[in-house]
């Protein structure tokens, strides 16, 4: 129970330390603050255009190009293959005698001036997937690709991929930002807590003379970096929801504008804790690692 | 109770600062460590409560070897001495009552008895009317007694004092030395070093110190 007092007491002292000092206190939780805002915002926007691309690669087509001499049983089995399978959504055909017309029509072409003397496309089916999943579409590729009558089958996510691996380097590029930022966040936190450290070293160098144990010594320092770390984390969170907030009624106009739909997904609850609990963990760690460098000195 | 065996210590620099010191303490005992200034008193001190360690021999206390004591074990010694420091050592940021009540946390003495505890050290120095004041409106008498307040209340096996008269004009003085006769009359070790002479008491033992060397040990 003495045990519990006592730190508790070792924490109010740590909040009075903090309260007499406020300013100093303030800038360290701005510091902090903005200084985990950077890879959660980042973080934040990846997320959003990760389920972005999620939606277009849902959208994404495999196109089935048939032989130029396939056979109308061959091409009715094809028909009846892709109807009874249950990884596609649907799918629709288009006869190269349709299709002909409409690429001349996009490309600028006419009979005349196309160079070609015949249709060089082939009938086709156009297929939506019901899966998003990258593995499971190469699946159905290669077995669609084995089907009679097949000529080729071609999927249409090579860009989604692109915007993927974009998408997976940002997310290693913040991971290694954060770790940058991780570090530079223990330097100054630790470098505060030296300070006050100096400022109480004539306390310290008693209560060591006295009997205190480095245990003792440390956790008033230690509460201060919680309080640091806690205050850094809340200013963090509450900031990044009010951008949240922000950029959302900012996108309610755009849409109300152009009628176009789309909200920025917010983090979670448990990604809110998760920076409010790398923030603690951060400080009471910068301090610990400061406390015991002061410590060695005495 | 505390039993020095041929001690060297010898400072960075070649600095012999005490050589081949042996003595024994017996528990109650007030012992005077005197000689001039230099003589390596605040060393003997300091070896005593392991704040320094010798480079040879051995120092017992209660049945543990001082010299090789391990780091983690040290604060649990220092507690069980109660030091006065000539300098005092108050801290100026904190009242009378805080700088006691902080030499009992580090104690680990129970949240419910650190107020009686306070007020009994600060009763037995006759500073209880002063609890509330801060030691910078003190006079140098009674910042020592404040000291020895802080020092006994953790209720020591030992009390050490280093020149605790050393800034004291001689009524102020007598008050102190006349605190540490009382506590060794309550069966407390008092071991006091100074180098005045109208300080220290006939009727107690005596350790000469003199350029490192054990000089002569009087015994009354």
């Amino acid at each position: 129970m003495d045990y519990i007092v006592s730190h508790y007491q070792m924490l109010l002292k740590a909040i009075q330390r903090s309260h007499a000092s406020m300013l100093s206190t303030l800038i360290m939780f701005l510091v902090i603050g903005v200084t985990l805002i950077l890879p959660s915002i980042s973080f934040l926007l990846v997320q959003n255009l990760k389920s972005i691309s999620e939606t277009i690669q849902h959208e994404s087509q495999i196109s089935i190009f048939l032989k130029k001499d396939i056979s109308v049983d061959a091409k009715n089995k094809i028909e009846k293959d892709l109807k009874s399978r249950i990884e596609i959504n649907n799918y629709h055909y288009v006869k190269k005698e349709e299709a002909w017309p409409r690429l001349q029509k996009s490309m600028g072409f006419n009979e005349s001036n196309n160079g070609l003397s015949e249709n060089p496309l082939p009938d086709a089916f156009f297929v939506s997937p019901n899966t998003v999943n990258p593995n499971q579409i190469m699946i159905l590729k290669s077995s669609l690709d084995k089907l009679e009558g097949v000529d080729q089958v071609v999927v249409d996510t090579g860009w989604v991929k692109k915007l993927n691996s974009i998408l997976h380097l940002a997310n290693k590029a913040i991971f290694l930002a954060s770790i940058l930022l991780a570090f530079m966040l223990t330097v100054v936190i630790g470098n505060t807590i030296r300070l006050q450290m100096t400022s109480h070293h004539e306390e310290i160098e008693l209560s060591k003379l006295i009997g205190a144990t480095n245990q003792f010594i440390r956790r008033p320092f230690l509460y201060s970096g919680f309080i640091y770390g806690l205050g850094g984390g809340l200013t963090a969170a509450l900031s990044l929801k009010l951008i949240v907030i922000f950029l959302n009624r900012t996108v309610v106009e755009v849409e109300a504008l152009y009628g176009a739909q789309f909200m920025i997904v917010d983090l979670t609850l448990v990604q809110y804790l998760s920076i409010i609990g790398s923030s603690i963990l951060i400080a009471v760690a910068a301090s610990f690692i400061s406390i015991n460098q002061s410590i060695k000195k005495l | 109770m505390i039993k020095f065996d041929q001690v060297h210590k010898r400072y960075p620099g070649n600095l012999e600062a005490l050589q081949n010191i042996t003595f024994e303490i017996n528990a109650g005992e007030l012992i005077f460590v005197t000689g001039p200034s230099g003589a390596g008193k605040s060393t003997l001190l300091k070896l005593i409560t392991a704040i320094e360690f010798p480079t040879h021999g051995t120092i017992i206390f209660e049945n543990q070897n001082l010299s090789q004591i391990k780091r983690a074990a040290i604060p649990y010694i220092r507690r069980k001495f109660g030091l006065v420091f000539q300098d005092h050592k108050l801290l100026y940021s904190r009242n009378c009552y805080e700088n006691i009540a902080l030499a009992l946390e580090i104690n680990e003495v129970g949240i419910n008895d650190i107020k009686g505890r306070v007020r009994a050290a600060l009763d037995k120095v006759g500073l209880l009317n002063r609890e509330k004041s801060m030691p910078i409106s003190l006079s140098g008498g009674e910042q020592q007694r404040l000291a020895i307040a802080r020092a006994i209340a953790c209720r020591p096996a030992i009390l050490l004092a280093d020149e605790p008269t050393g800034n004291l004009d001689k009524k102020y003085a007598d008050e102190i030395m006349n605190l540490f006769y009382s506590f060794q009359e309550l069966g407390v070790t008092v071991i006091i070093a100074t180098h005045e002479i109208p300080t220290i008491s006939k009727k107690h033992k005596q350790l000469y110190l003199q350029e490192g060397n054990l000089i002569k040990i009087t015994d009354q």
